[in-house]
């Protein structure tokens, strides 16, 4: 929010403001956001579910709120040190420390700011060392090193292919031996590699990097659940100013209503009745996969969209006098 | 996604075509899907059968059972001993039973159970018969059950199975258990067995745990002939389970290769195969249509009446249920060592299989006994006819946001000041996001009213306290809440000023509403093609034209058609046309709506004691899902605007 009013006071100074209303923050939204996006977590079908189906990811989710709290109200170290906690637990929480410590190497500036790299490092210095002293007290207290068997080399090889909402079950049980390792690599990879290029673009809008990275955590996890989509729901809200852009908003979320109801249908369907089978199971696994892909390369063009908008006002005129169209190249 | 939009943001190009010509899409993809479904019955649009699984070998060995005798001797001795016993009022004799298979050289038990079932005062008690004959050459980790109901017109039906199961124990190539279970009280009993068998445990049926086990049920075969005088004609193949389920199609096929090894005629629903060279006729095309609509309806409201096999679904257990008739013509075929015949055939392939039936379709329906219509060929039919719907909810959703669009070419129209300017030219953003949370409300209440409904009957009779009720009371409660509920959205829109109300969020509902049905349709089309085809009939073109009328014609036209299609005035509606058209002489319209009614009162209880002990879900989805939907566009024709 403050990097918004920071982008918001940057437009008025370049007065053109006529008909530029819609694209800013307005006050009634930030008041009204923590609100909305506490309804929003409360009352979600997959959020209740997962407690109903009394999982652990309500702890992730706590965690990883925790540490955005922290990100948001300026506390740089206590927010890398909660996710070190988070990463403890899952691993790949481990790529929101990027946002995190972007935003204190460049903190509430705008492009001209020299990036901080003191800032940047000592956020990840504090992010490895509350890990490194996480994983050493587990050591201590369970006497050996036999627990990375069962947790992070359990994230990393993928041993059990029970069915998931994610997508590495359905071909890892194809796939032959000779060639797991390869493929264990490029799944693996998915998560970290996409982090570069979104990070390069989105530098100066943590928030959004750190929104869209949740996203990304939720689907190519090896062993997803619906409990890991309900934190980036829950914050969509707080991109009131881009609701503008979404262009895709009607078919993400008819598709993942079909999802919440198909699912079970189909799951029921393969292993109760054994009329269906594996691919119908796994076709609306992926249709979930595809809508939460949708939500995420809709944020991101409302986010460039936006950034184009703000310099260039909410028409932009191009040199002959005619309306410029936008296009994403 | 470069096809979903263009690269500007705009809406792609045929989009805009697509909302100039929804109405008349809708309407030529509402036919399109009536003229689809009665295509795909003719033989060119569809399959013959063929087995799938190659381990059935089916009809390859020489069938050796020829006890004529010792089964028409069991069948004698069972009538003396039922008629001695208990005269006219054909109880069952347990330790009869038990005697002859322990003669026989099987394991014989008895179980007993209890149901409590709300309509019928006091619980209704039985025991089962089993019979586990161990196979000779495998441990027992595979079993195939044999099924027999008792009934006052099965004697004949126990004494075949008796005397087939003194055949199979001399057979030494048995590699899987058989199993054979008379049962009391019919399809109650094979419920109650089969919970106590896998360990799942009923609410409202209490069963005694089994004393033995056989291992996986591979496939389950149930014998029903009524004591018609043999010789038989035909053989009626019943595979319609509960929830629309039905069992592997090569289990049918194999049944129904049996029955014309014994020069039998396999039939469906009673209707015979149209002849060889009659099947590209016209004759022919209309007995196959009636094969399918018998099809569909029966896996539409399937109840627990078409034999033992129904309840076996939910374990995930193929079954079918044999059941000869008819006069046959000669005396030397068609009597019961042929049936008997029959079943050794269908038993000895299912002993063949390495691994439970998987190769061939479970989603199918069958014109004939040898065509078949699988999945991939129906359900389009279900595209086609909720293709309306979800154009209708696209199209909606379009003009509700598009205040600022203008026409594909960008020239400007006056527009009123508060929306945005012509390069905002983006799909959807709901500009007046209060009054869309305004119909949160009426969602769900419309949903709360289903759900008082669907627990309706369990609060008011509990299944454990005998309470002595009756179908009538049972039903006069449902009906009453179901016909009062819909008033309660006139009492929510009186009582809040209607500037919350505008139109936009009666729109809103109805895309909704129209989604939702969309949702609930294609859902069901999986689960149960039958009553997901019939819904889709009769329900989209309504729902695509439910809007709030400003006439007073299109309001009372609307409000006609809706009432109609409130789930219990349909039910009665339909029932009674389905009497008028089977009943030979004309009824008289008091006579017919009477009928209807008491049907009604029927197939409603009928629903509401399946969902107790059978686990059937008709009843929850015409209270859960449909009803909802209905109060919705209940609302949204009885708004009133200023």
């Amino acid at each position: 929010m403050k990097r918004q009013r920071s982008e918001v006071k940057r437009i008025e100074k370049t007065e053109k403001t006529d008909g530029n209303e819609p694209l800013f923050v307005r006050s009634m939204d930030v008041a009204s956001a923590a609100v909305v996006v506490q309804v929003c977590y409360l009352f979600n079908p997959f959020g209740i579910a997962s407690c109903i189906a009394m999982t652990t990811s309500v702890f992730h989710n706590f965690l990883i709120a925790a540490a955005l709290v922290a990100f948001q109200s300026g506390r740089p170290y206590v927010s890398a040190s909660v996710l070190a906690l988070v990463s403890m637990l899952g691993l790949y929480p481990a790529v929101l420390m990027v946002p995190i410590a972007l935003h204190y190497a460049t903190a509430g500036g705008n492009s001209k700011t020299p990036f901080d790299w003191t800032a940047f490092c000592s956020s990840i210095a504090v992010f490895c060392s509350v890990w490194a002293g996480a994983l050493y007290m587990i050591v201590t207290l369970s006497g050996s090193w036999q627990f990375l068997q069962s947790t992070y080399l359990f994230f990393v090889l993928v041993p059990d292919l029970t069915p998931t909402v994610g997508v590495f079950w359905y071909f890892f049980t194809e796939v032959f031996d000779h060639f797991r390792l390869f493929f264990l690599w490029v799944f693996q990879l998915n998560i970290f590699i996409f982090v570069i290029p979104l990070a390069l673009t989105l530098r100066r809008s943590p928030m959004m990097l750190f929104h869209i990275l949740l996203i990304l955590i939720a689907v190519f996890k090896p062993y997803p659940s619906v409990g890991d989509a309900v934190v980036y729901m829950a914050l969509l809200p707080i991109w009131r100013h881009l609701y503008l852009y979404i262009r895709h908003s009607f078919l993400a979320a008819c598709t993942m209503a079909v999802f919440a109801v198909l699912a079970p249908v189909m799951w029921k369907l393969w292993i109760q009745d054994g009329s269906a089978n594996a691919n119908f199971y796994f076709a609306i696994t992926l249709a979930y996969c595809t809508a939460q892909i949708f939500l995420l390369t809709d944020l991101l063009y409302a986010e460039l969209r936006h950034r184009i908008h703000m310099t260039h006002g909410i028409r932009v005129i191009d040199e002959s006098g005619t309306e410029a169209k936008i296009a994403l190249s | 996604m470069r096809s979903l939009t263009r690269s500007d943001g705009r809406p792609p190009k045929w989009l805009n075509g697509l909302r100039r010509k929804a109405n008349a899409l809708c309407a030529l993809l509402y036919v399109a899907g009536l003229i689809y479904l009665a295509c795909i019955v003719w033989p060119s649009f569809n399959d013959r059968t063929y087995f799938s699984e190659n381990a059935l070998l089916p009809g390859l060995v020489d069938d050796e059972f020829v006890h004529r005798e010792r089964t028409n001797t069991f069948a004698k001795q069972l009538r003396e001993v039922v008629q001695t016993r208990y005269g006219k009022e054909y109880g069952m004799p347990h330790d009869w039973l038990l005697e002859q298979l322990e003669s026989i050289g099987l394991e014989a038990y008895a179980q007993n159970f209890t149901a409590f079932l709300p309509g019928i005062s006091g619980a209704v008690e039985g025991t089962n018969i089993f019979a586990v004959m161990r196979a000779a050459r495998a441990p027992s980790v595979e079993s195939i059950v044999v099924a027999v109901p008792f009934r006052s017109n099965t004697l004949g039906s126990i004494g075949l199975a008796l005397s087939l199961a003194s055949f199979c124990r001399e057979q030494i190539y048995w590699s899987k258990d058989l199993i054979f279970v008379f049962t009391e009280h019919e399809t109650i009993g094979m419920q109650a067995w089969l919970s106590a068998y896998h360990r799942l445990p009923i609410s409202s049926l209490k069963a005694d745990p089994l004393a033995a086990h056989g291992g996986a049920i591979q496939a389950a075969l149930a014998l029903e002939a009524t004591d018609g005088s043999t010789p038989f004609s035909n053989v009626d193949i019943r595979y319609n389970m509960i929830n629309g389920q039905l069992p592997n199609l090569d289990l049918v096929n194999l049944l129904v290769k049996m029955t014309e090894k014994e020069a039998l005629v396999p039939t469906l629903y009673m209707q015979e195969d149209p002849h060889g060279q009659d099947l590209y006729t016209e004759k022919g095309y209309w007995k196959l249509a009636k094969t399918s609509f018998k099809g569909i309806v029966a896996q539409a409201f399937s109840r627990a009446d078409s034999g033992l096999h129904s309840v076996f679904g939910a374990y995930g257990v193929q079954a079918v249920t044999i059941s000869p008739y008819g006069k046959g013509r000669t005396k030397s075929q068609g009597g019961w060592v042929d049936i008997g015949r029959l079943l050794e055939g269908g038993l000895r392939s299912v002993n063949n299989l390495l691994e439970k039936f998987h190769q061939s379709f479970f989603f199918y329906f069958l014109p004939s006994t040898h065509r078949y219509v699988s999945i991939g060929v129906f359900m389009p039919a279900i595209g086609l006819l909720m293709g309306p719907v979800l154009i209708k909810a696209l199209c909606v959703w379009l003009d509700l946001n598009d205040e600022g669009e203008s026409s594909a070419d960008g020239d400007a129209k006056a527009k009123k000041e508060t929306k945005s300017e012509s390069a905002l030219a983006v799909l959807p953003l709901i500009t007046k996001s209060e009054s869309a949370l305004a119909v949160l409300p009426l969602i769900v209440i419309a949903h709360s009213c289903g759900a008082l409904l669907y627990f309706l009957p369990y609060l008011l009779f509990n299944a454990q306290a005998s309470i002595s009720t009756n179908d009538q009371q049972l039903f006069q409660a449902i009906a009453t809440i179901a016909i009062t509920l819909p008033i309660c959205p006139w009492i929510i829109q009186r009582n809040l000023a209607d500037k919350d109300f505008g139109v936009p969020s009666m729109v809103v509902l109805r895309v909704v509403a129209l989604l939702e049905l969309a949702l609930i349709v294609g859902v069901t089309a999986v689960l149960n093609f039958g009553i997901a085809v019939l819904v889709a009939i009769f329900v989209a073109p309504i729902s695509t034209i439910t809007i709030p009328f400003r006439s007073k014609i299109g309001w009372a036209l609307n409000s006609m058609a809706l009432v109609l299609l409130h789930p219990l005035v349909a039910c009665c509606v339909a029932l009674g046309v389905y009497t008028a058209l089977t009943v030979p002489v004309p009824p008289t319209p008091s006579w017919l709506a009477q009928r209807a009614f008491e049907q009604t009162v029927d197939v409603t209880v009928g629903f509401i004691r399946d969902s107790l002990v059978y686990q059937s879900h008709l009843y929850a989805f015409f209270t859960l899902a449909l009803f909802p939907i209905w109060m919705m566009f209940w609302t949204i024709v009885h708004h009133r605007s200023e």
